[in-house]
């Protein structure tokens, strides 16, 4: 199937310095792509190049199948996007933002207005002006110009920055249900795993402009899944034990004398004195604790910020 | 193009701006009244229509108009940059360049408005204070002299323009405009000759009306202004419609 939107090649260069460097991405139909990297790795940059708003040193961007550039109205007008901190005219209420948004976005329906504030939490204060919206309001209202038109696809950078808990809950609530309704598609990035974790079902990690890995986020799980290495003096014997003594079966032998175990992790003792009283010496025994983090951290070098 | 205008006129909606809209009608006017109350009440003669109607008028072109529709320009086109919504607005399906014109648009009608309403609060008061009828020559002459300004003062405005569109901060538009009036008003006491004067086109503005010019100092004026006019619009508008778009938000 034709994916949303594929990037080839991307690459924007600020002096000899590559904000974005020859990210090659594709997002299919109904996936909801994390876009994950630490402070100055690219996303913004590369989100700005893929609406036409920065155009790329080298490399294209397809949406919809269609190159995009800044005269992409088509798109545009299936796109609803969130860049850094949205503005709004503060000068303005809610409401009156949204209906500018309407109008430009040549929408007729004024109810589509209600209708998407009640969607953000924002229909009480419709008719209060945005100067004196909190950070998190404003956050909520440029989601709700983001969603106002029923865009396809989803571009969101950042969208929970400055909000509370419980905001980045009914954000991540309300976005699972557009998808399931709607069937959209959503990019989000984030610099913090555990905000898209519980959201994404692909994950793109970026780092000092290059997109370090991209994979499911149930293939990022098993990688990252718990395990107990125990070194053994015997590994067949070993295994035969761990199954009918204990019934682990979610093991592996990585290696001569090495068995890694998924199950029943948090029992060491009782794996360890099950394995000697058997006549199995065991040597080593080690929990890891490989979560998701961690891992991003490895990858990004350790300077994200978390 | 409707939608852009009204959109665009919606957006001025309770700006700050529009105070300062208000005190350009409001000062001029006061003048205006006390003009002719002080006829009255020191003189206890009728003012003479001259009085009222030249003394608004210059009083717009010469001081508060190129700072203040400085301003104006330069809000109406580093707004988005400045209020973060920058990214949104150039993501409606809509060519950047009927923004402009849009923009452009809204500048003119908003200068027409000021110097058109301030003009007619004048003839007001000068039908309350004045026992003459309105010579018809006069009138007419002033209507002219009305449009001429709007025209000038709309030729003025691609330099705070630009200065606005480049730096994307309103405050740089509002600067060129004070130092354009500084550097009239400098010209003017230092009794700059013509000839040198008409080639700032601040200070030209405000002899076009006051004294006719000779022809040659009028083509090297307005010549001036011209070409600073479309040169800065040129660029303003090819930086406006194909430069990268980041402005930060909140
Ligand atoms: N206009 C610009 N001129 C020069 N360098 C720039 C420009 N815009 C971005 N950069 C650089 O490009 C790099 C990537 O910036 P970008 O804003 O895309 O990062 P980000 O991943 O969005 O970071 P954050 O999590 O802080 O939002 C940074 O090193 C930044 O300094
Ligand atoms: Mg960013």
């Amino acid at each position: 199937m034709e994916p949303i939107l594929k990037t080839i090649n991307l690459t924007k260069t600020y002096d000899n310095h590559a904000a974005v460097n020859k990210i090659n991405m594709s997002i299919g139909k109904g996936e909801i792509y994390g876009f994950l990297g630490p402070n100055g790795a690219g996303k913004t940059t590369a989100i700005r190049m893929m609406l036409g708003l920065v155009k790329p040193t080298s490399g294209e961007v397809e949406i919809f199948g269609e190159k995009i550039s800044k005269n992409s109205f088509k798109a545009f007008e299936r796109i609803g996007a969130i860049i850094e901190t949205p503005g709004s005219y503060k000068n303005l209420t809610a409401y009156e933002n949204l209906d500018i948004h309407r109008r430009l976005m040549g929408i007729s329906a004024k109810s589509s207005i209600e209708e998407t504030l009640d969607m953000v939490g924002l229909l009480e204060v419709r008719n209060r002006r945005v100067g004196k919206f909190s950070l998190g309001m404003k956050q909520r209202l440029g989601l709700a110009r983001a969603l106002l038109h029923q865009p396809d696809f989803l571009i969101l950078d950042e969208p929970t920055n400055g909000l509370d808990p419980q905001g980045i809950k009914d954000i991540r609530h309300l976005l699972l249900d557009l998808v399931k309704q709607r069937d959209i598609t959503i990019l989000v990035s984030s610099h913090i795993l555990s905000e898209i974790e519980q959201l994404a079902t692909k994950i793109g990690i970026i780092h000092q402009g290059q997109l370090l890995e991209e994979m499911d986020m149930e293939q990022l799980r098993q990688k990252n899944r718990h395990y107990l290495d125990i070194t053994v003096s015997n590994d067949q014997q070993a295994a035969f034990i761990l199954q009918e003594n204990l019934s682990i079966v979610d093991y592996t032998i990585t290696e001569l004398g090495k068995i890694r175990i998924y199950e029943r992790m948090n029992e060491p003792m009782i794996i360890n004195r099950t394995l000697v009283e058997n006549g199995v010496d065991v040597a080593e025994l080690v929990l890891n604790k490989g979560n998701l983090e961690q891992y991003f951290l490895q990858l990004t070098g350790g300077n994200a910020v978390v | 193009m409707t939608t852009i205008l009204y959109t665009e006129l919606l957006k001025c909606k309770r700006a700050s701006i529009l105070w300062i809209i208000a005190a350009v009608i409001v000062i001029p006017s006061l003048i205006s009244f006390f003009i002719g109350f002080g006829s009255w009440a020191i003189l206890d003669s009728p003012p003479k229509w001259s009085g009222f109607l030249v003394f608004s008028q210059s009083l717009i072109n010469m001081l508060i108009g190129p700072p203040v529709f400085a301003m104006l320009a330069s809000f109406l086109f580093a707004r988005e940059y400045q209020e973060g919504t920058v990214h949104s607005f150039f993501l409606y399906p809509r060519h950047r360049a009927l923004f402009f014109l849009g923009k452009l648009c809204i500048l003119l009608l908003l200068i027409t408005a000021i110097i058109g309403i301030t003009f007619l609060i004048s003839l007001g008061i000068g039908f309350m204070f004045t026992t003459t009828h309105l010579p018809y020559d006069l009138f007419i002459g002033k209507v002219w002299e009305l449009l001429k300004i709007i025209g000038l003062q709309f030729l003025l405005a691609p330099i705070a323009i630009l200065a606005g569109v480049l730096s994307r901060q309103i405050i740089a538009g509002i600067i060129v405009g004070i130092v354009g009036v500084t550097s009239s008003v400098i010209l003017m006491i230092a009794s700059t000759p013509l000839q040198y004067s008409v080639y700032n086109p601040y200070s030209f503005v405000t002899f076009i009306i006051d004294s006719p010019l000779e022809s040659s100092l009028m083509i090297r004026g307005f010549g001036t202004l011209m070409t600073l006019s479309i040169v800065c619009t040129a660029i303003s508008y090819y930086h406006y419609v194909s430069s990268d778009v980041q402005g930060s938000g909140v």
